[in-house]
């Protein structure tokens, strides 16, 4: 690693010495910076012309420029799309630096759009690849704590996936591509990819976003760009910008969760199964188990009634009270609240000839629904970029610290559906535990811990806390080595260290049941306690860090006025490793800091049921990641009297996450894009549409896989129970050394159009992404040691298309209304993979596990065919040979996966939203309504087995069948006689559960009021924006009858209220 | 033009210096819990992954005349294949299925073979470790084999051997990518040959496991397979050799009776191994075949031990030597005396094959046992065959057994069994004492 950066250095010094070398006459450099008139904002990529126009250049990323001329005089042209061209007479040499500011031209109101690959600072119209452009206004524009809540209905063609198990697919960017592997955007903060926690990004701190779609606009990340790209960049101060200080904060209320939203069957129907199951002797099991499970207070008041301890009067008693309680009302009571986030902020930023800086801080305070909850971040933000040696050289540097804490101190409690916490008087109640009731009772007096639980008097109990320190260092040191050709360096130091306290007290229920089940009664009567007395302390430590070093040559000269050439190339190292350590601590006392050593090794006979025997939870884990990465990389474009377009980049990425063979000889990525800029073309003479330009780009992203490596690895069993202490190990899979990164071959065709003075604008594209080598399972011959092994094995397709649209509606002086419109159509399918699965697991997959078929959709929804209800006894029926049926272990065994339903994906096929804003004076109102259509999911229903063994069942038996003829109102089958798996497995995959998800809903609005100095000059400030954002506000239609929300099975999205303030001095 | 020449110059220096990259840089294993086998450390502990390696099949016990079952315990077989096996079917396997009993032996293979490569990689000084562990991979592999070869070749002996149709896949290296080669039954028995003579070399004396391969496990693992080839000379000269280590048969006059009454790793245990478990093995429906349970003497000791009579009268096979419920398949000194006891016989030793034969009996039977006699070859290979079976039910040694004897007139067998009213037979010269290769493997050729 040392070595190569000397070598670099040594590099650069040679550099520098062959550009001083070529100085031969005696010219003077004349040196500026081009700025747009509205905003003051640079301007990359303008044109000046000098001399007689054979010479000409460019400005670069940060609308600098310089050249050289011999003494005189000399007249420049300067030249950008959209703006009035500026004619401008010097002398050279020059007295000071030149500032030009170009007007537009009317055209639009948008025109300059910079997008950032991260690597370079593009204008969005010469760039052939798919971007999408989220300014600051916008990224400002949702009120949260975490900055990818901001992209959500505001970006073409990004989706937030909401079905069940999608934790480890959050967000999709043009539909999800892979199987099984990584399915992540690559986040990239300051030209970097960024692998911490998404939640210490400040999204105060951030000046736009871009996101990559296609192949031209991302290849150049390579291996890890296969799931699209998302580009954050951070604010800097502007040259020559006076210091300004800016202040925001705001307040989110959220309302309170809602406990009622899952529809439940009344209690009293409840309690009735309960006396029935009772009746037919099916507690008398669990009454006499040997593990002593609990049991409801209906069973057990049942139990006590029928063993004479209770009065027939004092059991009716008992049951009117049952059926006049709801645990749910006591939750709420106690346990659930607003949850209000806070959020501050503030930033110094500026900038001279020179020098920008920023410097902000950033204070974010949240607490949860649930009581004692809550979490806090801190974030301290600096950067600086100095130029010297004539603007030659450019040093970069920036440091982000992150502080956030996640802590519980109380969990809610999970009882019977007519448990009560607290009585009238408000003193608080035991509920069941773990054991029954009647078992709790008979241990009393026998010298252990109480064995109650009484939920009220554990709030606040609990010390769980997360503590999260998240450091990133980023240098960079930039040369102009010759007009045209900068040579950079840069690094990224990145460390996170983590810290889980979990402390479960004593005083806590799970803590006493713990030591209880675990004491040991000796032969002469007295208690011997493995897990002492005293409470669990749990402490998980993570510490991760990466170095990534990169250098870079980056090169543009213009031609004559009309040929620009832009090539960036360059060499990457990345070097990251994470550890993470877990242990636990028994008979831990907070107060004086000690714990107790237990034995975790011998078995210990539980002292509820003697006959299980248990080792302690040693809670002990380790677990430790290694990256290293080697890179290289080269991107040019050119494009020819800004009418003609061509890109070209390409990758190739070593990792040891590869095989050997692949880091050896594996093909590079690459893309290569054609962009024609139709209304620059002579013949071209529509007036009424200023701007039409056609795309196209073809090329490979990649992506990796973590869990699978190239080498022959094993995994070891801790645990040897047939011979205690000797550990062994099991070979999980085969040496692969033609394991290599995912492709996604991505073709993208794109018109980007808009028309007199920008009234309507936008693009529309349309993009095929066909996964190839996709990480997934290949039947082998056993034979050959495994008869199923993961590799590269699969491919899918994905077609799509993302239209967006902007139209400014009504402009006046004081009143403007604008719609921005968004479509993205996405339709995957898995084209190739050859193992095949159990019917079981296909109709499981609609939850979000990907369990893939070929020729269907990645996430697909199955059923078997519903053929109404029985007549006679109100029992599911489907088709057995063609007729209906209710022998369901034959219609289960019948059906193949080719013979299930198949509805459609689980997955939107359509989406978008429609974002309205309103103008007036100093008043805005924007109000985002999305939808979703083409998908459909499966609803709960009463499942029976669940009921009849004893736990309450869902809303639907309110409806269900009870008498012949209800079978032409209701698909909810009668109550049967006994659990039935068959039935129960039919029933609960039947198409009869099979909703559609269409839906639109409306969002969100956000209200502001801005003071503006330039408006009211008398101000003491440069501008204060007063705001509000009311979030979730509701469904306007679905498709389905469903009560619940399509999206959002378990819980209702809560609607949120938040107000804010932003102050610039 | 000279910039244009600095400009390349510079730019060809600057990638050429950073195409030298840094050895092993990328060699480094990206997750920690990852074990690369490259050390003897996990080497080692991929050979005591008894739950993998020390395992032998079941279709042995499903096939032969061991137990029998009712068509209430046939219905709950599953995969169907058992079912079909059980019934002696002529193609019992579907066309799709992984079938566990031709897929775990080749997995022990496998383990073996990805071992044996990695010790060609690794420099280590611990000569006598090393050693073990390489001769640890020879004996499962020559495992893996022979119980292939009992239920997918014919027997050594038979006739069919040498119809060169009969083969199973062969390999000797891990990479999944490299094909095997179909190897006959003699070049399956060369293999294994050779790989026990290796782990002979190579093996310790003893171990203090009885899952970790030793001398004395390879001496008796080649009795077992001598005798199953009908090669009794150096069948007895392994079993003779196998005795010679210090022993005992545990007295069954001292053993409490009660289900799982011997003790995991008891005296007698050489190997431990057990067999895949599938439902049947624990279900209370494998009831111990009548006839055979029928001919334990009144006073024989095994009866009880080996066998729990149920409240319905289902009497169930209870005496595994793994010690629980789980079907013991690997070797015990009593199937040594009786590898002994019956290549004296066959060689002609009478006298000798008796008193091994009565050595054994005395420990199972009560006080008072009446030691067998007899001056006729027939009688005591016939009581031998009989012992065998007594002694060694449900080790899956029947099936080896009568695939051997039902060459000989004498000692023939039809096996029957009935279901639902229809009887089902398995003739003593039926080619389905020879499972096919499953029809899913078959396809990938």
């Amino acid at each position: 690693m040392n070595n190569r950066i000397l070598q670099i250095l040594m590099l650069l010094c040679f550099m520098t010495s062959f550009s001083t070398w070529a100085q031969q006459e005696e010219t003077f450099s004349v040196k500026g910076v081009v700025l747009t008139g509205e905003s003051k904002q640079v301007l990359p990529g303008a044109i000046i012309l000098f001399g007689d126009k054979e010479e000409a250049t460019i400005t670069d990323s940060e609308g600098k420029f310089v050249f050289k001329l011999p003494a005189g005089e000399v007249r420049l042209e300067i030249k950008y799309l959209g703006y009035e061209s500026k004619f401008l007479d010097i002398v050279v040499p020059i007295a000071e630096d030149l500032i030009i500011t170009m007007n537009e031209d009317g055209m639009s109101l948008d025109a300059v759009e910079i997008v950032s690959t991260g690597y370079q600072q593009l204008p969005k119209e010469r760039a052939t690849g798919s971007f999408v452009q989220i300014e600051n206004e916008l990224v400002n524009r949702r009120i949260s704590t975490n900055i990818l809540d901001r992209l959500e209905d505001v970006t073409p063609g990004l989706i937030f996936n909401r079905t069940p198990s999608d934790g480890s697919d959050p967000i999709s960017i043009r539909g999800r591509g892979t199987l099984f592997a990584n399915t992540q955007p690559l986040i990239i903060i300051d030209n970097f990819p960024y692998d911490g926690p998404l939640e210490s990004i400040n999204p105060n701190d951030v000046e736009s976003i871009t996101v990559l779609r296609d192949a031209a606009a991302a290849s150049i990340w390579g291996a890890r760009a296969g799931n699209g790209v998302i580009v954050i960049t951070t604010k800097l101060g502007r040259i020559n910008q006076p210091i300004s200080v800016s202040v925001n904060a705001n307040i989110t209320i959220t309302e309170v969760p809602d406990l009622y939203y899952r529809p439940r069957m009344p209690i009293g129907d409840f309690i009735d199964v309960e006396r029935n199951l009772f009746q037919q002797g099916y507690y008398n099991n669990q009454e006499n188990a040997a593990t002593r499970p609990r049991l409801s207070p209906m069973v057990e008041s049942l139990i006590a009634h029928r063993d004479g301890l209770l009065s027939e009067n004092e059991l009716n008693a008992r049951i009117d009270a049952f059926r006049n309680r709801d645990l749910r009302r006591d939750l709420e009571h106690y346990y659930y609240q607003n949850s209000i986030n806070q959020q501050y902020s503030a930033e110094v930023s500026g900038g001279s000839q020179q020098h920008r800086y920023i410097f902000s801080a950033g204070y974010d305070n949240n607490t949860s629904s649930i009581r004692d909850n809550g979490s806090d971040r801190i974030t301290l933000n600096a950067r600086n970029n100095w130029k010297f040696l004539n603007n030659k050289l450019q040093v970069n540097i920036g440091a982000y610290i992150v502080h956030g804490s996640t802590y519980s101190h109380t969990g809610t409690p999970s009882g019977y559906a007519y448990d009560q916490l607290a009585d009238q008087a408000g003193n608080p109640l035991p509920i069941t535990g773990i054991h029954s009731q009647r078992y709790i009772a008979s241990q009393a007096g026998m010298g252990l811990l109480d064995w109650n639980y009484v939920p009220l008097q554990e709030i606040g109990i609990l010390d769980n806390t997360s503590k999260n320190t998240d450091y990133r260092i980023n240098t960079s040191l930039g040369y102009e080595i010759i007009p045209g050709l900068n040579a950079e360096i840069q690094h990224q130091y990145w460390q996170n260290d983590a810290l889980n306290r979990n402390l479960l007290p004593l005083a806590s229920y799970e803590m006493r049941n713990l030591i209880n089940t675990y004491t040991q009664v000796l032969p002469d009567g007295t208690l011997s306690r493995p897990i002492p007395v005293g409470g669990r302390l749990g402490l998980g430590i993570t510490n991760a860090y990466s170095n990534n070093l990169r250098g870079q040559l980056r090169y543009s000269k213009n031609i004559k006025g009309r040929h620009d050439i832009n090539a960036v190339g360059g060499y990457e190292i990345k070097e990251g490793q994470t550890e993470i350590n877990n242990t636990t601590y028994y008979g831990y006392d907070d107060a004086i800091g000690i714990s107790t050593p237990v034995d975790y090794t011998t078995l210990f006979r539980s002292y509820v049921n003697p006959s299980a025997t248990n080792a302690i939870p040693a809670g002990m884990g380790h677990r430790g990641i290694i990256d290293r990465f080697l890179s290289y990389y080269v991107n040019a474009t050119y494009s020819l009297d800004n009418t003609f377009q061509l890109s070209l980049s390409t990758r190739k990425d070593q990792s040891n996450l590869f095989g050997v063979e692949t880091n050896m000889r594996g093909v590079p990525l690459w893309s290569a894009g054609a962009g024609w800029t139709l209304s620059n073309m002579k013949f071209y003479n529509f007036g009424f549409l200023p701007y039409l330009k056609l795309k196209y780009t073809y090329g490979y992203n990649g992506n990796i896989d973590r869990s699978l490596s190239a080498f022959t690895t094993a995994a070891f069993v801790s645990r040897n129970l047939l011979i205690p202490g000797v550990p062994y190990a099991q070979i999980i899979n085969p040496p692969n050394p033609d394991l290599r990164w995912e492709r996604m071959k991505i073709s993208n065709i794109a018109l980007d159009f808009e028309t007199k003075e920008g009234r309507l604008y936008g693009s529309v594209e349309m993009y095929t992404k066909t996964g190839i080598d996709l990480i997934g399972d290949a039947p082998f011959p056993a034979a050959s040691g495994q008869s199923r092994v993961r590799g590269n094995f699969a491919d899918t397709r994905t077609k799509g298309v993302d239209v967006s649209l902007s139209g400014v509606n009504v402009k006046n002086r004081d009143f403007e209304w604008k719609s921005d419109f968004m479509y993205s159509h996405v339709s995957d399918e898995v084209v190739s993979y050859q193992v095949t699965t159990s019917v079981a697991n296909y109709l499981g997959s609609s939850s979000g596990t990907i369990v893939p078929l070929e020729g269907r959709p990645l996430i697909s929804v199955y059923s078997y065919e519903w053929a109404g209800l029985d007549p006679t006894n109100g029992q599911p029926m489907g088709f057995l040979d063609g007729e209906p049926s209710t022998n369901y272990s034959g219609i289960i065994g019948a059906t193949s996966a080719d013979d299930l339903v198949f509805h459609g994906s689980a997955r939107p096929t359509h989406f978008g939203a429609l974002r309205n804003t309103f103008r007036y004076k100093g008043f805005s109102l924007s109000m985002n309504i999305s939808y979703r259509l083409g998908y459909y999911y499966r609803r709960e229903s009463i499942n029976y087995n669940s009921l009849l063994s004893g736990v309450i069942g869902h809303g639907d038996y309110i409806n269900r069948w009870q008498s012949p003829g209800d079978e032409t109102t209701t698909n909810i089958p009668g109550i049967p006689n006994a659990i039935n798996n068959q039935r129960q497995t039919f029933y609960q995959f039947s198409a009869a559960l099979v909703e559609p998800g269409d839906h639109i809903r409306f969002q969100d609005v956000r209200i502001s009021y801005v003071l503006d100095k330039k408006t009211f000059p008398y101000l003491p400030f440069k501008r204060a924006e007063v705001y509000s954002y009311i979030n979730n506000i509701g469904i306007l239609w679905k498709a389905s009858d469903d009560v619940l929300d399509p999206d959002f099975r378990s819980s209702r999205p809560l609607r949120s209220i938040a107000f804010g303030l932003r102050l610039d001095l | 033009m000279k910039k244009y020449h600095q400009i390349i110059f510079a730019i060809s220096v600057f990638f050429i210096l950073s195409l030298m990259g840094c050895e092993g840089f990328l060699d480094e294993k990206p997750t920690k819990d990852i074990v690369v086998p490259n050390s003897l450390d996990a080497l080692e502990a991929i050979l005591d992954n008894h739950a993998d390696l020390n395992r032998g099949l079941t279709l042995p016990l499903i096939c032969a005349d061991d137990y029998v079952t009712t068509l209430a315990g046939l219905a709950v077989y599953t995969p169907q294949w058992q079912r079909n096996a059980y019934l002696w079917q002529e193609s019992p396997f579907s066309p799709d299925e992984t079938v566990s009993e031709w897929s775990w032996p080749y997995k022990q293979v496998f383990y073996a073979n990805v071992v044996l490569d990695e010790l060609e990689r690794i420099q280590d000084k611990d000569a006598p470790r090393e050693a073990a562990i390489r001769g640890a991979a020879y004996f499962f592999r020559a495992w893996g084999y022979y119980n292939l070869s009992q239920v997918f070749l014919p027997a050594y002996s038979s006739p069919l051997s040498a119809n060169e149709d009969y083969s199973i896949p062969m390999k000797q290296v891990p990479g999944i990518e490299v094909p095997f080669t179909m190897g006959t039954v003699n070049e399956v028995y060369e293999q294994i040959m050779d790989d026990l003579a290796m782990a002979l070399e190579l093996l310790p004396e003893t171990s203090q496991y009885r899952t970790r391969p030793t001398k004395l496990m390879v001496k008796s693992l080649l009795a077992r397979i001598y005798l199953s080839m009908e090669e009794y000379e150096l069948a007895l000269f392994y079993a003779d050799q196998t005795l010679q280590y210090p022993h005992s048969l545990m007295d069954y006059n001292e053993i409490e009776n009660r289900i799982n009454p011997f003790a995991q790793f008891n005296e007698e245990v050489i190997f431990h191994a057990v067999m895949l478990q599938y439902t049947l093995n624990v279900v209370p429906t494998t009831l111990i075949e009548p006839t055979l349970y029928g001919s334990y003497a009144v006073d024989d000791l095994r009866k009880d031990l080996f066998f729990t009579i149920r409240a319905n009268g289902n009497i169930n096979f209870t005496g595994s030597y793994a010690g629980n419920f789980e079907t013991f398949c690997g070797l015990a000194f009593n199937e040594i005396y009786l590898i002994s006891s019956e290549s004296k016989a066959r060689l002609g030793d009478m006298q000798g094959a008796i008193t091994d034969l009565n050595t054994l009996l005395i420990k199972r039977h009560l006080p008072g046992f009446e030691v067998f006699e007899t001056s006729e070859i027939d009688v005591l290979l016939g009581k031998i065959i009989d012992e065998r079976r007594k002694e060694l039910v449900f080790r899956g040694l029947r099936w080896s057994d009568l695939r051997r004897i039902n060459l000989d007139e004498r000692f023939q067998k039809i096996l029957k069994r009935e279901i639902d009213g229809v009887e089902y037979t398995l003739d003593p010269n039926s080619s389905r004492y020879i499972f096919p290769i499953p029809p899913r493997e078959q396809a990938f050729n």
